[in-house]
C-alpha cells in the first residue's frame, strides 16, 4: 500500500461546467507532490475533488484503496487536512482557538479537549512557531503569521496527508521559503505526505519530489521536476517563451522569463 | 486569559442577580419584602416571578437565535427576525383578530404565522438540498417587507377596534397572561438553547467559512438545516407570547462577543446571562418609568440598546486600528 491517494479517470467541476477531464494519478506515501499549470487549468478544482468539496461526475478518488465518499466525514478529516487560501474570518478568534479547531474531527460534540488534544495543539503551534501568537486575534496577524496559524490548524488534525492550495501566494520570498521549509521538515521528519497546488514554478521545482503539470483540465506531464519543467513543456502549456537553467546550489531546474520585446528586438 | 473570563462571568451573574431582586421588589403595588413573602401576597410574588422568567427566557432565546444566525450567515447584522418570523407572527395575529377569534387564540395564530413565513423563506431559498446564505437573507428581507405592508394595510383599512390593542402587542410585552403557555415556551426555548450549545463546536467551524468547516469534518448544510429549524421554532414561540422585541437578538450577541470572544462554547451561556440581565432591566424600566402606564418593552430595548450598541461598536473599531 504505497499509494495514499489514487485518482482514477476523474472528471468533474462545477455544476454544468466540467473542468477536469479523465485525470488519473496517484500520490505516494511520504512524498511531496506539486500540482502546477496555468490559470484555469483546473489545479484548485482537482484539489477540491480530492478533498471532497466537489463531487466527481465520473471516476473516483481512493484514499488507502477506499473511495473517499464512503468515509464518514470526520474519519476522512482525521486522515486528510486542507490548507486553503482563506480570507481571515469576520469573527475575532484567537490564534489558539483557530488551531484548536483542528481537533474537531477527533472530538465528539461537547467532548472537552483531552491531554492528548492539548498536546497536539501545542505541538502544532510549536512546529509552526506561533506559540507567542496564541492569544492574538486572527485579524491582527500579518499574512505570513496567519498562514502559519492555518498550517498549525492542519497539523493539529494529525493527518497523514495535507493538501494545500497555493500556500505561499500572498507571501514575500522570505515567508515563502519559511512555509515551504516547514512543509519539507514535516515531510521528512514527521512523514507527512504533502500535495500542493503551487503557482511559482521555481518553488515547485525546489520543494516537490514530483510535479503534475495540468493543461486544460488534463494531465500534460507527471514526473520529477527535471522531466516536467522543460522549456518544451512549459512553452506548450503556458504559451510563453522561457529559458530553463539549473540552480547552481540545488541542481534543480529554474525558470527564467523572457519579455516578448527581447525576442524580436528589430521590430 | 482564563481568570479574567471567570471574573467577567461572576460579575455578570452578580448583575443578573441584582436585576432579579430589583424585578421582584419593584412593581405597581408598593410592597416590602416581608409583605411580598407573606402568604396573602403570594399571587403578586408569582406574577413578578413569572414576569422575570419570561424576560429571561425571551432575552436568552432571542440572543441565542441571533448568535446562531450571525454565525450561519457570517453576517454581523443578522438577527432572529431575519427569516420573516416577526412579520409572519404579526400577520397571523392581525388576521385572527379581524376574523374575530378570541384572544386565547392569538399566540397560536401568531405562532402559525411565524412558522408559515419562515417555511416560505426557506422554501424560496432552497436550491436542491442546499440553502445558500445570500438567498436566505434576501428572501427573508423581501418576505418581511411584504408581510409588514399587508399588516399595515389591514390595520389601516379595518374598522375593528381590537386591532389598536394589537399594535401595542406588536411592540412587545412581557405580561404573562397564561402561566401554562409560559411553561410551554420556556421548555421550547430551553431545549433550543441546549441544542445550539451542543452544536457550538460546529458553529465555531462554520464561522471560518463553509468550505473550511467541511475540511474540519463539519457538514455545514446539515448544521444549517438543524439550527435554522431550531431558530425558527424558538423565535416563533417567543413572538407568539410576547410580541416583537427588537434589538436584543442583535446587540446582546455583539456585546457578549466583545467581552468573551467568539468561541460559542463560552459565548452561548454568557449571552444567556447578559440577555437575562438586560431584559429584566428593560422590563423594570418599561413598567416603572411611567406608572401606572406600561411602555412597550420593544421601545425600551431599542432606546437603551441603540446607544450601547454604538458604544460597543465604536470601542471595537478603535481597538482594531490601535497598533
Amino acid at each position: 500500500m504505497n499509494e495514499i491517494i489514487t485518482v482514477r479517470d476523474l472528471c468533474g467541476g462545477y455544476t454544468g461546467v466540467p473542468v477536469i477531464h479523465n485525470v488519473s494519478f496517484s500520490i505516494r506515501r511520504g512524498e511531496t507532490i506539486g500540482i502546477i499549470g496555468p490559470n484555469g487549468s483546473g489545479k484548485s478544482t482537482l484539489l477540491r475533488l480530492i478533498s471532497r468539496v466537489l463531487c466527481p461526475e465520473k471516476g473516483e478518488v481512493l484514499l488507502e484503496n477506499r473511495n473517499i465518499r464512503t468515509f464518514p466525514l470526520k474519519e476522512f478529516c482525521r486522515k486528510v487536512a486542507f490548507v486553503g487560501q482563506e480570507a481571515p474570518t469576520e469573527f475575532s478568534f484567537s490564534s489558539r482557538e483557530i488551531v484548536a479547531m483542528g481537533r474537531i474531527p477527533h472530538l465528539r460534540r461537547l467532548e472537552p479537549e483531552s491531554r492528548n488534544d492539548k498536546d497536539a495543539i501545542a505541538e502544532a503551534m510549536r512546529l509552526t512557531d506561533v506559540l507567542e501568537l496564541a492569544d492574538r486575534e486572527i485579524q491582527t496577524l500579518s499574512a505570513g503569521e496567519c498562514q502559519r496559524v492555518i498550517l498549525a490548524r492542519a497539523l493539529a488534525q494529525k493527518t497523514e496527508l495535507i493538501l494545500l492550495d497555493e500556500p505561499t501566494s500572498h507571501l514575500d520570498i522570505g515567508h515563502q521559503v519559511q512555509i515551504l521549509d516547514l512543509l519539507r521538515m514535516l515531510n521528512r521528519r514527521h512523514c507527512v505526505t504533502i500535495a500542493m497546488v503551487i503557482h511559482d514554478l521555481n518553488l515547485a521545482s525546489e520543494y516537490c519530489d514530483r510535479l503534475i503539470l495540468l493543461h486544460e483540465g488534463r494531465i500534460f506531464r507527471v514526473g520529477a521536476p527535471e522531466n516536467v519543467l522543460t522549456y518544451q513543456n512549459l512553452e506548450t502549456v503556458y504559451k510563453t517563451v522561457v529559458v530553463v537553467r539549473k540552480n547552481p546550489v540545488s541542481q534543480k531546474p529554474y525558470i527564467l522569463l523572457v519579455p516578448r520585446e527581447q525576442l524580436c528586438p528589430r521590430n | 486569559m482564563k481568570h479574567p473570563l471567570k471574573i467577567k462571568i461572576a460579575v455578570l451573574a452578580g448583575i443578573c442577580g441584582v436585576m432579579v431582586i430589583l424585578g421582584l421588589s419593584i412593581g405597581s403595588v408598593p410592597l416590602t419584602w416581608s409583605q411580598l413573602l407573606s402568604p396573602e401576597y403570594r399571587l403578586i410574588l408569582f406574577i413578578r416571578l413569572w414576569r422575570i422568567l419570561l424576560a429571561s427566557v425571551t432575552g436568552s432565546g432571542l440572543a441565542v437565535a441571533g448568535i446562531i444566525l450571525q454565525a450561519l450567515f457570517k453576517n454581523p447584522l443578522a438577527e432572529p427576525y431575519l427569516l420573516g418570523t416577526s412579520s409572519g407572527a404579526g400577520l397571523g395575529a392581525v388576521i385572527a383578530t379581524i376574523i374575530g377569534a378570541s384572544s386565547a387564540c392569538l399566540p397560536l395564530s401568531a405562532f402559525l404565522g411565524a412558522i408559515a413565513a419562515t417555511l416560505c423563506v426557506l422554501q424560496l431559498s432552497r436550491i436542491g438540498s442546499r440553502l445558500p446564505v445570500q438567498a436566505l437573507i434576501l428572501n427573508g428581507v423581501i418576505i418581511s417587507i411584504a408581510l409588514s405592508g399587508i399588516i399595515i394595510f389591514l390595520i389601516s383599512t379595518s374598522p375593528n377596534e381590537a386591532l389598536h390593542g394589537l399594535m401595542w402587542w406588536l411592540w412587545g410585552s412581557l405580561q404573562v397572561f397564561d402561566p401554562f403557555l409560559l411553561a410551554v415556551v420556556t421548555i421550547i426555548v430551553v431545549s433550543g438553547i441546549i441544542c445550539a450549545y451542543v452544536f457550538s463546536q460546529d458553529l465555531n467551524a462554520v464561522c471560518l467559512g463553509e468550505e473550511n468547516a467541511l475540511h474540519l469534518g463539519v457538514n455545514t448544510e446539515n448544521v444549517k438545516i438543524v439550527l435554522l429549524f431550531v431558530t425558527a421554532i424558538m423565535t416563533a414561540s417567543l413572538v407568539s407570547i410576547c410580541g416583537i422585541i427588537g434589538f436584543v437578538g442583535l446587540i446582546v450577541p455583539h456585546a457578549t462577543r466583545f467581552w468573551t470572544g467568539p468561541n460559542h462554547r463560552i459565548l452561548i451561556p454568557v449571552a444567556c446571562l447578559t440577555a437575562s440581565a438586560f431584559m429584566i432591566g428593560c422590563d423594570l424600566i418599561s413598567r416603572s418609568i411611567a406608572t401606572p402606564m406600561e411602555i412597550p418593552i420593544g421601545i425600551v430595548t431599542a432606546i437603551i440598546g441603540a446607544p450601547i450598541f454604538l458604544v460597543v461598536f465604536k470601542t471595537k473599531q478603535t481597538g482594531k486600528t490601535r497598533p
